[in-house]
């Protein structure tokens, strides 16, 4: 056996480049964008489409119109039931899911390679003979209003919700799931309006990743399949802009809750803004890992709570940069000043040198774990299409994680981190909760029901 | 379906260590996983909470890698961790860019040979599992319901009944001497199957491997508990009312198989023709016909386990939430007879059709990433001593036939092997109730 000295970690050969994964871009007649990436490793396909719109489509006072008219989507065609097209996807082992996030309508779905077609088939039904019927709309409506229901058990939907209203303001964004008056208020036309005036072609891409045909088969196929699909959608105006946002004090009193679920919150960035990558690399040195500041002072030194992190939340027209941690009742106040401690060390203090190069490395390392999936890959090349970050995103993030300088840092520390613009969101037991709050500022009490 | 295999590699080191290779060089990503023969079900009374404890004790320094260290340097090296603790075993892995494999192995190895164990650190820890059982039980909806009183209505045998995350009078209790103890008596290289998946040379591994976990001495075999649970006589009915949750629900279970019998491999059929996506029967008859449950899910050893890592005893259980509209009972109810459905008139030919391929395509696509990969030979390995199951076990389920999946419902659903917990959104008043906990 060698003599290798086993006190110090063993030190690594370099990595070989990675190689990114061409893939290949085409448009249908129609102009519905085509992304192909073929990998065989796996005797599969994934697929992901993405249309602009999303959530923030919804007219304030009828929230849960996107989510519905996607979610419905396989509920029923001119020719299939829901038990028809459930029976389909099951026989031929495939998923298929549609959603609505805040800026995207979204289709994902997967099926083993010798399915594909029959797959696409599905997928064309759905997506371009729904027919929302109404006995499944009510059921819809039903069992979502019970769902919203469950989520309001949870204290983190209290302190969320809070959170995007105060930050988002009347911006769309403000609302993360719908109001359940609006759900039973609504009605099949305006979910057959909605797809009609939003769902089509024109600002979508879909994205397909596995063990592909050959592209001129595969178009052929595509072409048959959605070359029909045609509505016409007018260009998303953008909604309204993110308004200045007064920080405040707020609590709200949950009976029954037996520990303090926190927020610290700000308006930050949209998506394409420059600041993204000097953001990214703060957020990661404050709280995005287990050997973050964060982690390392709140819960590894001081024991005070289990999860803490932080986050950046970047969308196409806003974003929020967040804080979240869940502490004991009584020692909320104690939390809320360890978290400023540390987001004024980040503009306060240079960042050392050896803590930025492990923050790029994490970065970089675990950028490149999310390559192995087939489903992990259809993601990242939709947010590339659907986000515009440039099809060189892939090749290029490594070296513009390690382009962001101390001097960056700093100044966009400066900018984004000082606790007095963030807003302080405490949901718990008012009496014990207000008194230490009051600390911070005027404390404005609601109730969770 | 073109031929999909995971490739295997066994070997094992004279100090009893296990340990099993799955080689796939096309992303350069390596997955070390780790997992000891110990779980919550071997705790004594007084020290619930205690293997989950010490997972936390696991990442608080070791000979070699100080306090912090451990996630330091896989996280610097572009890596991911984490561990948990389950019924049965307790697993930790690294997820690392592949040239960093000698990292994840020899922090691995320098924790398996001796950790540092200080009162600082204990309490800490303690004071952090406090905040974990605070934030992800007490303070949510169901979770007690589900996690501390399901165990106890549906298990007679405290090893299987009691707590996994423990109660704070039994944390509090937790000593130095006991971490040591522990550690010494389960944390030893021969109740332990080591995994090494994704991308990296077979010869270096196994040398690297030879190298650091080598001369890590083997420890006597812990003796353990009985878990073996009496017979159930008479179908048992427990009510609570939980004060979090807004929406009923309703939890049923069924004395499960032996892992890997043929009754196992039948119950894995029939629960994908019970419960599997929007074609299975729960979902056709009960959320859309009937229109009484809102969402469901079932599982053998759920919540703890599922099939894969299954290990008797432990019921097959389904947790249904449902309309208001509905009671218990008949909730109860609609689930009994949807269950004597298929023990009476058995199942279609198409249904089998859609959970042999619903089957073939899950397996592709969790079989994607070396860390899926890892953890699934490496349960094989433990439970079954034979990783090579990982590619057998589908061809043996694919085989399982109509007229078994009949039988075994008539067999396993009985009445009198009920156990029932109903979870009613209660009064803010029973807090205090539940707080004694």
């Amino acid at each position: 056996m060698s003599t290798v000295n086993r006190s110090l970690p063993p030190i690594a050969p370099t990595l070989p480049k990675v190689r990114i994964p061409g893939f290949e871009q085409h448009a249908l007649g129609n102009g519905l964008g085509v992304v192909l990436l073929r990998d065989t490793r796996f005797p599969s396909v994934s697929l992901r489409l993405g249309i602009a719109g999303g959530n923030r489509i919804d007219p304030t006072d009828a929230t849960g119109v996107a989510e519905t008219m996607c979610s419905m989507l396989n509920d029923g065609t001119q020719t299939r039931t829901s038990r028809d097209i459930s029976d389909a996807m099951g026989l031929i082992g495939a998923s298929l899911h549609f959603s609505a996030s805040d800026d995207f309508f979204i289709g994902t779905g997967g099926v083993l390679e010798d399915n594909l077609e029959p797959f696409l088939e599905l997928f064309s039904d759905c997506l371009l003979q729904s027919i929302y019927p109404e006995h499944e709309l009510d059921l819809y409506k039903q069992n979502r209003i019970q769902e919203l229901l469950l989520e309001r058990g949870e204290p983190g939907y209290w302190a969320d919700s809070t959170l995007y209203r105060k930050i988002f303001g009347s911006h769309p964004y403000a609302v993360t799931s719908p109001e359940p008056e609006h759900l039973e208020a609504l009605e099949r036309d305006s979910l057959v309006t909605m797809w009609q005036k939003h769902l089509g072609p024109k600002d979508a891409v879909l994205v397909m990743v596995g063990d592909l045909p050959p592209t001129g088969h595969l178009l052929t196929l595509l072409e048959g399949y959605l070359g029909q699909w045609n509505n016409e959608t007018a260009a998303l105006v953008s909604g309204a802009s993110q308004e200045i946002v007064q920080p405040e004090v707020l609590l709200v009193h949950r009976p029954g809750s037996v520990q303090a679920e926190l927020r610290l919150g700000r308006p930050a960035i949209a998506r394409n803004h420059p600041d993204y990558f000097p953001l990214t690399v703060l957020n990661t040195v404050l709280g995005g890992g287990a050997s973050s500041r964060l982690f390392m002072e709140i819960r590894e030194k001081q024991g005070l709570a289990y999860h803490v992190s932080s986050g950046v939340m970047a969308l196409m027209e806003g974003g929020l940069m967040a804080l979240t941690t869940q502490v004991s009742m009584d020692r909320a106040g104690e939390a809320i000043r360890g978290l400023h401690h540390e987001m004024r060390r980040l503009y306060h203090e240079p960042i050392p040198d050896a803590e930025l190069q492990s923050i790029r490395n994490y970065l970089s390392g675990t950028f490149v774990l999310r390559l192995e999936s087939h489903g992990s890959l259809a993601n990242q090349l939709s947010a590339i299409k659907m986000l515009d970050l440039g099809d060189d995103y892939l090749e290029r993030y490594v070296e513009r994680v390690a382009a962001v300088s101390g001097e960056d840092l700093r100044a966009t520390a400066d900018r984004y981190f000082h606790p007095e613009d963030y807003t302080i969101i405490a949901v718990g037991d008012e009496q014990v909760l207000r008194p230490q709050l009051e600390a911070f500022g005027n404390v404005t009490v609601t109730t969770a029901e | 379906m073109k031929d999909f295999q995971i490739p295997v590699e066994r070997f094992v080191l004279p100090n009893g260590l296990r340990v099993v290779l799955s080689r796939d060089n096309s992303v350069p990503v390596v997955a070390v996983y780790l997992l000891f023969d110990v779980g919550s079900r071997v705790e004594v009374e007084g020290k619930t909470g205690f293997a989950h404890l010490f997972e936390h004790m696991m990442f608080q320094g070791s000979d070699n890698a100080p306090k912090g260290m451990h996630f330091q340097w896989i996280e610097s090296n572009g890596g991911t961790m984490n561990g948990s603790t389950h019924w049965d075993y307790t697993d930790y892995y690294e997820v690392l860019p592949s040239n960093q494999l000698a990292l994840g192995l020899w922090l691995e190895a320098d924790r398996m040979r001796g950790l540092a164990v200080t009162q600082e650190n204990l309490d800490n820890q303690r004071d952090a599992v406090k905040q974990e059982r605070l934030m992800s039980f007490d303070n949510q909806p169901y979770a007690t319901a589900l996690l501390e009183r399901w165990p106890e209505v549906a298990y007679r045998n405290w090893q299987n009944s009691h707590s996994l995350i423990g109660s704070f009078e039994d944390l509090d209790a937790a000593s130095v001497e006991d971490v040591h103890h522990f550690f010494r008596t389960y944390y030893a290289p021969n109740n332990a199957v080591l995994t090494i998946s994704g991308d990296f040379d077979s010869a270096e591994a196994r040398r690297m491997v030879e190298e650091y976990f080598g001369d890590i001495p083997p420890q006597p075999q812990p003796t353990r508990r009985s878990l073996e649970e009496p017979a159930w006589e008479e179908p048992i009915w427990t009510r609570v009312e939980d004060p979090l949750a807004q929406v009923p629900a309703v939890i049923v279970g069924y004395p499960g198989p032996k892992r890997r019998s043929d009754d196992y491999f039948t119950l894995v059929l029939l629960d994908m023709v019970l419960t599997a996506g929007e074609s299975s029967r729960l979902f056709q008859a009960l959320v859309k016909d009937q229109q009484s449950l809102i969402q469901f899910e079932a599982a053998l050893g759920w919540p703890f386990a599922s099939s894969i890592d299954y290990r008797e005893p432990g019921r097959y259980s389904f947790f249904l939430l449902h309309n208001p509209a509905f009671t218990a009972e008949q909730i109860r109810q609609q689930l009994e007879t949807e269950l004597q459905r298929v023990a009476t008139e058995g199942v279609g030919e198409d249904e089998m059709l859609r959970a042999r391929a619903m089957l073939r395509s899950s397996r592709v696509s969790q079989m994607q990433s070396c860390l899926s990969r890892g953890m699934t030979i490496g349960r094989y390995e433990l439970f079954d001593g034979d990783p090579n199951l990982v590619n057998e076990d589908l061809q043996r389920l694919l085989r399982v036939e109509a007229s078994e999946i009949q039988d075994l419902a008539g067999r396993l659903f009985r009445r009198d092997q009920q156990a029932v917990l109903e979870v009613a959104p209660g009064a803010a008043a029973a807090a205090a109730a539940m707080e004694e906990v």
